[in-house]
């Protein structure tokens, strides 16, 4: 059994007074990759806030770090990208590598302003590894980026997380290029709010299609339920 | 508009106020002609008196002011928004005192600190305090609540780093812009807190010379405490433009 980095048990959540999460039940092991799929609006976000402490009741009981990141806001628009960096980094040579292997060393002393979006990607990225965490949450995080800018974050992210055994939870309503990337898929209902399907991806090319085509049914099933009711 | 655009229509404006003055087309012992007044100007310019007895006092006055309420208001509204026992306390006294103009209190400032400079110096500072503090809070709180929020939550920086790095930083043109607010109200606090119970300043180099009648002084006055206003606002107006870019 590996260890769990975040947990809900049983938990459930109420923002301005609308039901958001009910009897959410889910672990978050050690070193492994998840992604979470479901409708827009089913509760993705506030599943990966609540896993990453960030909503109030949510429990955080080991006080493990954990990165949460969107896909704005990205960096503090008043610090220069080697002061992002600094905010959680005393030392400096960590920085200047990381920066040197993304290539990014000539923007050190840029603001975000001067930034394209992907550059601020990556640099939030960077402090996301320095950080030390021992899960990262990206929250739709890359969705504002082309499909080669996309590609290319998606694979600093999970060769960083399996080379150092971090566990990674990405949310999105299309996560078709990476779904197989990922170690497992989770499935947020909009009808029962909570996830209604965890299951690991296989290696096989045919229990893959058989995957593909149970979430695309988990889809369909949502999407009535919610027509039906709107 | 560039700069020169604007001083040479000023000086348009006091053209036309010289020939009807002059021409007798407005009261031009109310309206005296400017050319009077730049001569009082420049007679104040060079005497020792003006500054020692009205500038310099008033200059005094109001950098002890500025010196006391501005630091002091920059804290407390960085500091309310993240300790919210403190805040619990200080927050409804001070939203209850914000309201009560402070002109207002200027004889309950004479009773406690006497008719000497202390007293102006308190209704100056009262006056630009709450403009920083309440400014500050809201900006500290938008900070802390706002689309910065998770982030601040998750990175969990140290203490220090948090307070110079985030809020500081952070809320840093919400204070300067709250400081051209504050810092002219103070301006007019100077007038204000000379007007009585004072025998030197600018407030009284002015109420003076309408006590006397002496219209040329009296807009010579208006002259310097206008400039005094002006350049602190063009010095605060550069800091903003230097940091809006970041924000």
């Amino acid at each position: 059994m590996r260890n769990s980095v975040a947990e809900l048990n049983h938990y459930n959540l109420v923002l301005n007074s609308k039901e958001v999460l009910r009897d959410q039940s889910v672990q978050i092991e050690l070193g492994l990759t998840y992604a979470l799929v479901g409708l827009s609006g089913s509760g993705k976000t506030q599943t990966l806030r609540s896993l990453a402490g960030l909503n109030e009741a949510a429990p955080n009981p080991e006080h493990r770090r954990k990165i949460f990141l969107s896909q704005d806001d990205l960096l503090f628009s008043w610090l220069s990208v080697f002061d992002n960096l600094k905010l959680i980094s005393k030392n400096e040579k960590p920085i200047v590598d990381w920066l040197e292997k993304l290539d990014l060393i000539q923007y050190r002393n840029y603001f975000p302003y001067q930034l394209s979006t992907g550059i601020k990607h990556r640099i939030s990225l960077i402090r996301a590894f320095l950080s030390e965490a021992q899960v990262i949450f990206l929250d739709e995080a890359f969705s504002k980026l082309d499909y080669i800018n996309r590609k290319i974050l998606y694979e600093i992210v999970f060769d960083y997380c399996r080379l150092n055994k971090v566990s990674l939870v990405l949310a999105s309503h299309d996560l078709e290029d990476v779904l197989f990337k990922c170690d497992r898929v989770m499935f947020q209902s909009a009808k029962t709010k909570n996830i209604t399907f965890i299951e690991d991806i296989a290696a096989g090319e045919q229990e893959r299609m058989a995957l593909r085509e149970k979430i695309k049914t988990l889809f369909e099933q949502d999407f009535h339920y919610l027509k039906a009711h709107l | 508009m560039n700069k020169v655009g604007a001083v040479l229509i000023l000086f348009g404006w006091l053209l036309v106020w010289e020939l009807l003055s002059a021409f007798d087309i407005i009261n031009a012992e109310i309206f005296v002609r400017p050319s009077l007044v730049l001569q009082q100007i420049y007679y104040s310019v060079a005497s020792a008196e003006f500054y020692l007895r009205y500038l310099v006092p008033s200059l005094w006055r109001f950098m002890s002011a500025l010196f006391i309420a501005l630091p002091t208001a920059y804290a407390l509204g960085l500091s309310l928004c993240w300790l919210p026992k403190i805040k619990k306390t200080l927050y409804p006294l001070l939203s209850a005192l914000f309201p009560l103009p402070k002109v207002a209190l200027f004889p309950l400032t004479l009773v406690v600190l006497g008719t000497g400079d202390s007293s102006k110096v308190a209704l100056i500072a009262l006056s630009m305090f709450f403009i920083v503090f309440f400014s500050i809070f809201h900006s500290t709180e938008k900070l802390l609540s706002g689309p910065y929020k998770d982030m601040i939550r998750s990175l969990q920086v140290p203490g220090s780093t948090f307070i110079y790095q985030i809020l500081v930083k952070g809320t840093w043109l919400d204070f300067l812009i709250s400081c051209r607010l504050a810092l002219n109200y103070g301006i007019t606090m100077i007038v204000v807190s000379e007007i009585s119970m004072s025998n030197n300043g600018l407030g009284y180099y002015i109420w003076s010379s309408w006590e006397q009648l002496n219209m040329v002084q009296l807009y010579a006055g208006l002259f310097w405490i206008g400039l005094i206003g002006f350049m602190i606002g063009e010095a605060v107006d550069s800091l903003i433009a230097l940091n809006k870019k970041y924000y």
